[in-house]
Order: C-alpha cells, then sequence, then structure tokens
C-alpha cells in the first residue's frame, strides 16, 4: 500500500511518499504562483524517480497554504495537524514543535500519538519568518545557506534594533555602507530574529521534547543561538522540511484505512 | 520683525516653515543620503539668508519630526502628534480626526481645540507608512506619480489582503506572475493600504470631519480609498507635507506669547 502526502508551502513545495510506514522517497521544489501545477511537476518528479504511476498510490492528502489547489489530493488536511502527526513518524517524545516555514511561524503542542492540544501561529508579520532571513540574504548578495554559517563566525555582532522586515533591511543598507563586516551584521540580524521566536516560545510554554522544523531549522546560525537561549537540546529531524508532507501521508493512511472514522483531535 | 521658525526633520526629507509677521514662507528638501543634523543645519542657515533673515531675528524655533533630538540649535523639540493637532486647530478648527502619513511613520490623532485626545501611531511596523507604497512602485517598476494615476485606470481591482509589506510584496509578485494588470495589482494594494489606516481611524472616531496630511497626502488615489473606505469627505491641505512643521512655528510663537 502507498501513500502520498503533499505539502504546498509558500514558499516550497513538499511531497513524499510511503509504503505503510516506510519513507519510500520525497522530493522539494520551489512553489511557483500556480500552485496546481507545481504540484503536478512535483509528484511527477517524484513518480518518475521511482518508477510508479499516479494510480499505484492508494490515497493522497496534501496540506499547507497550497492544499485547495492540489487536483489529485483526496483529502485536505491542515498543516498544523500534519506537523503534529508527522513529527511521531521520526519521534514520539515530543511535546512541542516550532515549525519556521517561509511565510508563517507556528508552534504546537501534541501529545504522543500525534494529536494537536494548542498551537500558536504568525502569518500576519514578516518579522519571525523564513522570508525574513531570504531578504537579508538578498541584499547582501550571499546565498541563503551561507547565512548561519557566517553568522556564527562573528566576533562583534552588530546591533539591528528594529523589528519590521523593511526597516531592518534599511539598517543593514546603512551598516554596508558604513563598512561594517557581514558577518556581524549577519549575527545581529539573526540574535534579533532568535530572540523574537525565543519570545514567543516562552509564551506558549515548552515542553520537552522540542522539535524544531521547516525551512529555517537548516539554519545553523538559528539553531545554535536557540540551543543556547534555550539550554534544552533540540530535536531536528534528518530532513526537517518534510515533516508536513509525512504527516499528511500518514493521514493518507489513516483516511484510507478506516475512512470517516479518524478525526485527529476534533477542530484543527 | 516676529519671526518664528517650525522644523519637522522627517526620515524622507526636511521641512522648515518660516511664519514672518503671520505670513508663511517653507522649504521641503529631501535629503541626498542619510540623515546628517549638520546638513539640518547648514539648510535651515541658507534658507534663512535666502529670505533676507539674520538667525538672530528668529524669536524662537519648535524642531519635530523623527530626527529631532539630533537638532542641536533649536530652543525646543517635540514630537509630531502635538505640532499636528496645532495646525489643524488653526486651520481646520471643525475637524475631530487628523491622518499624518510620512515615508516611515503615520499619526492619526482625535483631537478637540488643539488637544489630543487620542492617538495612534505605526508602532515600529512599516504596514500603512509611505515607504510600503515605494515598495510596491519598485517591484512594479512605475513612479510614485504613475502608481498615483494607474489607480484610476482599474476596473477590477486584484484582492490583496496582506497587512505586512514584506508579504504584500510576496502577494504582488504572485499576481505578476498570474499576468494581473498593473492598475488592477495597484488598486488593490491601495484599497489594502487605505483599508489598513480606515479601521484604525474607525478605533479613534469617525463622526466629525478627517483631516489628511503627509507627504502621502499628495497621493490622489490614497485620498479617494479611503474617502472609499470611510464612506465620507476627507480634507486635503494645499501644502500636506509641511502640516507639522507650521504645527511647530505656531507652538513656537505661542511660546513667545507666553
Amino acid at each position: 500500500m502507498i501513500f502520498g502526502g503533499i505539502d504546498i508551502g509558500s514558499r516550497t513545495t513538499k511531497v513524499c511518499i510511503l509504503e505503510n510506514r516506510k519513507l519510500v522517497s520525497y522530493t522539494i521544489i520551489k512553489t511557483t504562483p500556480k500552485i496546481s501545477e507545481t504540484a503536478y511537476v512535483a509528484m511527477s518528479e517524484l513518480l518518475s524517480k521511482n518508477g510508479i504511476h499516479l494510480k499505484d498510490i492508494s490515497y493522497i492528502v496534501a496540506t499547507g497554504y497550497g492544499r485547495i489547489n492540489v487536483p489529485f489530493a483526496h483529502k485536505q488536511v491542515t498543516e498544523i495537524s500534519c506537523h503534529a502527526l508527522g513529527i511521531t513518524f521520526f519521534s514520539t517524545n515530543i511535546r512541542t514543535i516550532l515549525d519556521m516555514g517561509g511565510q508563517d511561524l507556528k508552534i504546537i503542542r501534541c501529545d504522543e500519538k500525534g494529536r494537536v492540544l494548542k498551537f500558536i501561529m504568525n502569518d500576519k508579520c514578516a518579522a519571525g519568518v523564513g522570508r525574513f532571513i531570504e531578504r537579508i540574504a538578498e541584499i547582501l548578495k550571499i546565498p541563503i545557506e551561507s547565512v548561519g554559517p557566517l553568522s556564527l563566525d562573528s566576533t562583534n555582532p552588530e546591533k539591528i534594533s528594529n523589528y519590521c522586515v523593511i526597516f531592518a533591511l534599511e539598517e543593514v543598507l546603512f551598516l554596508l555602507k558604513q563598512g561594517k563586516v557581514i558577518n556581524n551584521i549577519l549575527a545581529g540580524v539573526l540574535d534579533g530574529f532568535t530572540e523574537r521566536i525565543f519570545n514567543m516560545l516562552n509564551r506558549f510554554g515548552i515542553e520537552k521534547e522540542l522539535a524544531v522544523c521547516g525551512g529555517i531549522a537548516k539554519n545553523i546560525g538559528i539553531v545554535k543561538r536557540l540551543e543556547k537561549m534555550l539550554e534544552i537540546p533540540l530535536f531536528i529531524p534528518p530532513e526537517p522540511q518534510i515533516v508536513g508532507a509525512i504527516g499528511a501521508a500518514m493521514f493518507a493512511k489513516k483516511f484510507y484505512e478506516n475512512k470517516e472514522v479518524f478525526e485527529n483531535g476534533g477542530i484543527f | 520683525m516676529m519671526i518664528f521658525c517650525g522644523i519637522d526633520c522627517g526620515t524622507e526629507t526636511l521641512k522648515i516653515v518660516l511664519h514672518v509677521n503671520g505670513s508663511l514662507q517653507w522649504l521641503v528638501l529631501p535629503y541626498e543620503s542619510q540623515f546628517e543634523p549638520s546638513f539640518v543645519e547648514e539648510v535651515s542657515y541658507n534658507f534663512f539668508k535666502n529670505q533676507g533673515i539674520k538667525i538672530s531675528d528668529i524669536r524662537n524655533t519648535v524642531v519635530t519630526g523623527s530626527g529631532r533630538k539630533l537638532v542641536t540649535f533649536a530652543k525646543k523639540t517635540l514630537p509630531e502628534i502635538f505640532c499636528l493637532a496645532k495646525a489643524v486647530e488653526k486651520f481646520f478648527p471643525d475637524a475631530g480626526v487628523a491622518i499624518d502619513i510620512g515615508a516611515r511613520s503615520f499619526n492619526i490623532i482625535r483631537c478637540k481645540r488643539g488637544r489630543i485626545l487620542k492617538f495612534i501611531t505605526n508602532n515600529r511596523c512599516a504596514a500603512g507608512a509611505g515607504i510600503s507604497l515605494k515598495i510596491l512602485s519598485d517591484i512594479l517598476e512605475v513612479s510614485l506619480k504613475e502608481l498615483d494615476d494607474l489607480y484610476f485606470l482599474s476596473q477590477t481591482p486584484c484582492y490583496i489582503h496582506s497587512a505586512c509589506a514584506v508579504f504584500m510584496e510576496s502577494e504582488v509578485i504572485s499576481f505578476l506572475h498570474q499576468g494581473k494588470k498593473v492598475e488592477d495589482i495597484i488598486k488593490g494594494a491601495i484599497l489594502n493600504f487605505a483599508g489598513k489606516i480606515a479601521t484604525l481611524i474607525a478605533e479613534v472616531e469617525n463622526e466629525r470631519e478627517i483631516v489628511f496630511s503627509g507627504g502621502v497626502a499628495r497621493m490622489k488615489s490614497i485620498a479617494f480609498a479611503l474617502q472609499d473606505k470611510l464612506k465620507k469627505q476627507i480634507l486635503i491641505p494645499q501644502n500636506p507635507e509641511i502640516i507639522n512643521a507650521i504645527g511647530a512655528s505656531l507652538i513656537a510663537q505661542e511660546m513667545d506669547i507666553r
């Protein structure tokens, strides 16, 4: 039995296929404005890589902000539920999930069965999301992958006082003009960024263990800073971006096996 | 001679108003680069000289705007909202609410006879400030003037809902990829911009007359969108960007009388 999960995020689209409880394969591509096209491209790429056909997949669940635009999905589930269920694929000891995506940030409390107990979300302001890091990388003309490593190699972090991304970018430009070192600017930016997330986590309340997923979990600069601030080890899945897609595939299995019976904690 | 001076050090432009025996003279000058206190002094002294005024003739100077703390030669500095309230009292005595939208900030005040009863400013956020319109014009590769004109060509505006300027940018880009018309994107974005301001006005009061000032009040599209959202006429001064500086000069005059 093969099940598919597709997570259409605001910046990247993630697709994975599970055979019972084993991850067969996954792919991550950039989301284009034509969402259903992106979904097709991602899925067919994955299918041809594994030599299977769409009809071989018993059930497909879509999640993420573009989930309603996936023509081949049988059902849609919110990314909050998918992350809570998806994280159990990696570990059942996780009680708090920090999901840092391209355009939103979610903190989810879940139980050992992957049910959502409560969550908070920021999708109104760019100050704590991946887009901020992307913009900083653009302005400094460096690849986004090197933001984290460079920020850790800093002797004297600059202080970035602005909260808003737009104003912070202007501040960064001004620092550049003054001839400040990129590493120190980046360190300042990530210090502020991490502090915001830290404050949000504290307001929400952390229960161990804490998993970090989403694209930003790949940024070593933020992960290291968070670990230092929180003083607890973080659980980071081997591929932090596909937790939602795996959760969607696990939902597909549940839906397929007992049709309408399963309800994930009700409202979420 | 009774000369009073009001200076508004905004983030993008410097505004200087001279109040000479009851008549007004003013100067509006964009900064060439980053704000420099010495630049303000240099420009002010040159302006006074061109007007045939010696610095010793000026009885009082009040400085306002975000750069006010950096100007050294002023007797008094005041936040923008007090200057705004003073100018509104003088020119629009019946108005109950004033909105001032600048490059990086906006202030909404509810006032009565020059006194502020309530105010809202954009706390640490670019949404609703002029810079978000600049960002819009940059992505669409049109000037602010063209942006203003194109608004009126749209029949079917796109629906843009993000408050955050960064997310607005992403929304605009995906509309561009979908092949939407530039004017429809502009109208959608401006309606969203005006919607945010209108919501904040409703929080303050929406009964008496509303005055709209600041550099952004030069854009007719914003005024139209605001009127559309508020369902009422708004008043715009002839030179909306110097209102705060005029208010500062009026306060300078009042200080002298006292």
